[in-house]
C-alpha cells in the first residue's frame, strides 16, 4: 500500500535531523511510481529502488 | 549546433534503456541536439507534476538543468517558488525559463558522470515531495532534504 504524505514527511524530517528511519527505508515503487516506506530488512544492498540517506542529504 | 559525440551517444542509449525500465513515464526528446527528458509524476499526495531535465552539450560530465514545468507557476507557501531565485533554503536556482521552477538536485561541485538521468529524476521527485512538505506549514525545503 502506498504511504501517505504524512508518513513520508515524518520520514524525511527524521532523516534530515539524523534520527534514523526507525527500522524503515524509503523506496520508489517501480510499479506505482510512488515512494513507500518498507522494513529495512526487506531492502537488499544495492537495490535500485532504494532512496538512500545520501540521496536525501546531498542537495 | 553541437551534436553528441560517439561516447555520448552510447551513454544516452544506455540511459534511454534504463529510463524505459525504471521510469517508463519519462521519455527522451530531441535525441540529436538540445536533448531533454520529461514526463509526469504523481506524488504520494496524488498531485501531478511535470518534470523536465535539459541535458547540456557536455553531458554526462556537465550537470543538467532540472525544472518543475507544471504546475506553472509552482506556488509556494507565501510566493511562487521561482521568486526564491538562488536559494539554499529551498534548493532552487534563479530560473532562466519564466514559469518553470529551476531546482537544485545536487551541488554542482558534487556532480560527476556517475550520476544518471534516472538518478536526477528520482532526486527531482524527492525535491517535489519536500516541496509539498513546505506547503503544509511554510517550513523551507532544507528542513526535509539537506
Amino acid at each position: 500500500m502506498t504511504d501517505g504524505h504524512d508518513a513520508i514527511r515524518d520520514f524525511l524530517d527524521r532523516t534530515a535531523k539524523g534520527k534514523g528511519g526507525q527500522g524503515k527505508k524509503m523506496v520508489l515503487n517501480p510499479q506505482t511510481g510512488k515512494f513507500e516506506l518498507v522494513s529495512a530488512d526487506k531492502v537488499s544492498a544495492g537495490d535500485v529502488a532504494e532512496i538512500t540517506v545520501e540521496d536525501m542529504r546531498s542537495f | 549546433m553541437p551534436v553528441w559525440k560517439p561516447y555520448q551517444q552510447l551513454r544516452l542509449a544506455q540511459e534511454q534503456q534504463s529510463l524505459r525500465r525504471l521510469l517508463p513515464d519519462f521519455t527522451f526528446h530531441s535525441p540529436q541536439v538540445d536533448t531533454y527528458v520529461s514526463g509526469w509524476w504523481t506524488s504520494n499526495s496524488d498531485r501531478r507534476y511535470q518534470i523536465r531535465v535539459n541535458l547540456p552539450p557536455g553531458y554526462p560530465d556537465a550537470i543538467p538543468d532540472t525544472y518543475v514545468t507544471y504546475p506553472s507557476p509552482l506556488r509556494g507557501w507565501d510566493r511562487p517558488i521561482e521568486q526564491w531565485g538562488n536559494s539554499h533554503a529551498m534548493h532552487t536556482w534563479q530560473t532562466d525559463r519564466p514559469g518553470w521552477a529551476k531546482i537544485c538536485i545536487v551541488r554542482p561541485e558534487d556532480w560527476s558522470a556517475a550520476f544518471s538521468v534516472v538518478k536526477v529524476l528520482r532526486k527531482a521527485m524527492l525535491w517535489t515531495t519536500a516541496y509539498e512538505c513546505h506547503l503544509d506549514d511554510g517550513r523551507p525545503i532544507k528542513d526535509f532534504l539537506l
